[in-house]
């Protein structure tokens, strides 16, 4: 057999090449779905001849990324059973998932988790899901139909050049289903011994070139049962949305979308012991100096995006985004709440310079405005705001030889008005030694620009009884614990440095290595004011503590995964993740000051899944997972074990009924500790039952 | 150790390693069976002026071809339109001229219905010739290869070309 021709083996090289570097412009937009890849202009002789295994890696686009991505894609989302977002994230190697009670979650990468994890950035379609008041995502504001999604894209590392401040630890990009691809209604439904809900969605063709889909989806999840007695904890919650997504492909060369939603909750939350107070800044004198009120939560919103698409030629194209948020959160024993508005408008274009320069630039402006209802127990000061925030970037990714060694060098420069300038420069390198293997190595700075809440916040976390219990007085006070927001916080700063290795060991076995160290200063902390003793004669004692960038942080080690198609069966997935972390307190400051977040990510974590498919109609998939110990806030979580497992039946095209028993070693285990507003309970072993109709 | 723990390690792999290792469904093997679907078309001629309007590729239910037949569509052979049918149910069968088969529950009832029709079967399922099927797509290492069953295609009436038939790895005939 003769040797393929080397022209054509080069032109399936570029073809596949500009595949690649599609899926590595996705910057702050969609990416866009690779399409697969057309041999249709090879002959026989040449397609006999053609290394399957090298077009495979290649085609997916990932192989050649020089940073630590997974794609968790809809198949893998459907067999695992997930009815939101954090269940399927369990899924992704290094993310650390930890329930902290029904409707409230804990994600993060390489360190810093809690629900009010400030490092990891969130996107859905492109649009920032992250609140500017707390520098979060709160999951329970993301009741998607899972079946809508397409995939979840995972970057563990700092991702700020692309996606700007906040990208710091990693950048999850959630894209849903295009419209086309979603033609016809399909009807979903889970229920079991916790949770209850459904969905419907329905897409059609609307005009010549135009279609569109609608759907609405609600769930339930019931309250756990409290360790000891068998009371209910009262974080029972219930989630509504409805939206619409509308494609016009407008032409050749244009692409338009249009989307929006409406959700409404009740997120439930267990008691938490809170100061009472008689007035503002003032505790009451008397016994009981606390009370326990439930930590209920109705959050609400809407959004809406509009896309604007431009193919100027195969090698450029230009995308125009805009999107207004609107999220709300209250807690009605509280009275207290706040609405936020985001205005977004992003532009952005690349091009190829010459053969071997690709280059992607882009301009943005965001508008964020806050209202807030304060209350006694908390608010925000001032009680209304508004941020502007502009930014530019520019990245280049060149191709230093052909195939082999591609550079990437980039930089986002952003304004804000609380720290001004901030730039977050990165260089990438990759080298492919061959069609099998790709090594990367990185250098990034990514910052954390300071939450709302850091400084505008006033909230009581705790109280002092005097000695003895009794009433108060100047000689033996109460003491109310107070947090305070500081208008000069700054920005958290990461130096990261990061390497990977991709191999294809063998036709059907694939590994995913990446080591990272990743050296933190001026993160944020609370630290212990001098105690405020000016109402002493009144009987009570402030004891303030104030947001302070007075940490840092060395975190170190890695993450490994491995991907085995055994035969046609049978697959299995294995990875590892190790986050080793030391952190250091400003020396100057008091021994009491708290790190944020610290220790409240586990050293080790395993994950095992093994994927069966038993018959032609009829699937079992196994998912065991380790996850160490960690400390939050200073209560220690200790690891645990666990093991979900799902059977699922095709009677027929379009129809599938899924068995699902989640958490099965254990009753109950905790997989979390609290902090404020967020109080923990067990996750409990569970069973349900789901539904998949496409009709 | 418990049954229900005895399954659980069988699944994890842990007592059974030594299963063969099988082709695994990737992006690009899908691309290199869909150029290899489009490109048969110009090696076989069917009777009676059966392509005198157009081609038409089928494939049977659940054919885990994914999104690689797209790039198929508005694409032409000899300057004539290819017509694709995806994932269609028997009773289509009969405007067919190509149909692929890819998944094992579909092979059988197809290979029944299209018998002694002029429609050409093709599929990457092991032993497809011994099957009943016409052309097998194999693995050869890491590329991918074909075998014709050509007594098969001759009942049907459906000319094979001399250059399909060296191309293949192997040819059934007893002439």
């Amino acid at each position: 057999m003769k040797r393929l021709n080397p022209t054509r083996q080069t032109l399936v090289a570029t073809s596949l090449g500009i595949a690649v570097l599609k899926s590595a412009f996705a910057a702050n937009q969609v990416p866009e779905t690779k399409p697969p890849a057309d041999l249709t202009q090879f002959s026989l002789e040449e397609l006999l001849q053609l290394d399957v295994t090298s077009i495979t890696k290649s085609a997916m686009g990932l192989k050649d990324v020089p940073s630590a991505i997974y794609v968790l894609n809809a198949e893998e989302i459907q067999r695992s059973g997930a009815n939101s977002i954090p269940e399927a994230l369990r899924l992704v190697p290094g993310l650390h998932v930890a329930r902290i009670d029904g409707n409230k979650w804990a994600v993060s990468a390489r360190g810093f988790n809690s629900q009010f994890a400030t490092k990891l950035l969130v996107l859905m379609d492109g649009r920032s899901l992250y609140t500017p008041m707390f520098s979060v995502k709160f999951w329970d504001q993301l009741d998607v139909m899972m079946e809508d999604i397409e995939r979840i894209e995972v970057i563990r590392g700092a991702g700020a050049t692309l996606w700007g401040a906040n990208a710091v630890n990693g950048v999850i990009n959630i894209i849903t289903k295009k419209t086309k691809t979603v033609q016809g209604g399909l009807l979903s439904g889970q229920g079991g011994t916790q949770r209850a809900g459904g969905g419907l969605r329905y897409g059609t063709q609307l005009g010549k070139n135009g279609y569109v889909k609608l759907f609405a989806r609600y769930s339930q999840y019931d309250a756990v049962y409290l360790d000891t007695t068998r009371t209910n904890a009262g974080d029972d919650s219930q989630f509504g949305n409805v939206g619409f997504q509308f494609d016009q492909d407008a032409g050749n060369a244009d692409k338009i979308t249009l989307q929006g939603s409406v959700y409404r909750g009740q997120s439930g939350g267990a008691d938490e012991s809170v100061p009472k107070l008689a007035a503002t800044q003032t505790p009451v004198l008397i016994p009981p100096y606390s009370q326990a009120i439930r930590t209920d939560l109705a959050p609400s919103g809407h959004y809406l995006l509009g896309r604007w698409q431009h193919q100027h030629s195969v090698t450029a194209s230009s995308v125009l985004r805009w999107f207004w948020n609107h999220d709300e959160r209250r807690s009605d024993l509280l009275n207290a709440q706040y609405a936020i508005n985001t205005f977004d408008t992003d532009f952005q274009n690349n091009f190829s310079l010459g053969s071997r320069q690709r280059w992607v630039w882009g301009a943005g402006a965001r508008i964020n405005q806050n209202s807030t209802q304060n209350s006694l127990e908390i608010g925000w000061s001032p009680r209304q705001r508004q941020d502007e925030i502009y930014s530019v970037f520019a990245q280049d990714e060149i191709m230093l030889i052909p195939e082999q060694w591609k550079l990437t060098l980039g930089s986002k420069f952003e304004h804000n008005p609380v720290t001004q300038f901030e730039w977050q420069p990165s260089a990438r390198l990759a080298w492919s030694p061959s069609a099998r293997h790709a090594v990367w190595a990185a250098v990034s700075r990514a910052v954390r620009t300071p939450s709302w809440a850091e400084q505008d916040i006033f909230y009581y976390p705790g109280i002092i009884a005097p000695l003895g219990g009794g009433t108060a007085s100047p000689t033996n006070p109460v003491t109310l614990l107070a947090i305070q927001g500081n208008k000069n916080m700054r920005s958290e700063k990461l130096l990261s440095f990061e390497l990977g290795w991709r191999g294809q060991l063998a036709r059907p076995l694939s590994m995913d290595v990446s080591w990272y160290f990743n050296q933190y200063t001026e993160l944020c902390s609370l630290v212990p004011t001098i105690l405020d003793l000016s109402h002493l004669a009144s009987g009570y004692a402030m004891q303030t503590l104030e947001f302070r960038n007075f940490g840092q942080a060395d975190i170190y080690g890695g993450e490994a995964s491995l991907d085995w198609q055994v035969n046609p069966m049978w697959r299995l997935k294995a990875s590892y993740a190790h986050a080793q972390q030391s952190y250091f307190k400003n020396p100057h400051t008091s021994a009491d000051t708290e790190i944020l977040f610290q220790n409240s990510f586990p050293t080790q974590q395993v994950n095992l899944s093994a994927l069966l498919n038993l018959t032609a109609t009829t699937n079992f998939d196994l998912y065991w997972r380790y996850v160490g110990g960690l400390t939050v806030n200073p209560e220690h979580i200790p690891a645990y074990q666990e093991l979900d497992a799902r059977l699922a039946w095709h009677p027929k095209r379009g129809l599938e009924i899924a068995l699902v028993g989640r958490n099965l070693i254990h009753n109950q285990h905790p997989e979390f500790g609290s902090f404020i507003f967020a109080v923990p309970t067990a996750a409990q072993r569970e069973f349900y039952a789901t539904l998949r109709w496409e009709f | 150790m418990s049954h229900a723990l005895k399954v659980v390690v069988m699944c994890f792999g842990l007592a059974g390693l030594a299963v063969p290792v099988a082709w695994a469904d990737t992006g690009g093997e899908t691309a290199v069976k869909t150029a290899f679907l489009y490109n048969f078309f110009k090696f076989i001629e069917w009777p009676n002026d059966l392509t005198k309007d157009n081609f038409v590729l089928c494939t049977a239910r659940n054919d885990q071809l994914g999104d690689s037949l797209t790039v198929l569509e508005h694409k032409t052979i000899s300057g004539k339109p290819l017509v694709i049918g995806r994932e269609i149910s028997q009773e289509h069968l009969k405007k067919c001229h190509i149909i692929y088969i890819g998944s094992p529950d579909a092979l059988n009832p197809v290979i029944k219905a299209a018998f002694g029709l002029p429609i050409v079967t093709i599929s990457d399922q092991p032993d497809f010739l011994v099957r009943g099927g016409m052309i097998g797509l194999v693995q050869d290492g890491n590329r991918l290869s074909f075998e014709i069953n050509l007594d098969l295609a001759n009942s049907a009436s459906i000319h094979i070309s001399a250059k399909l038939l060296k191309l293949a790895k192997n040819v059934q005939s007893t002439q």
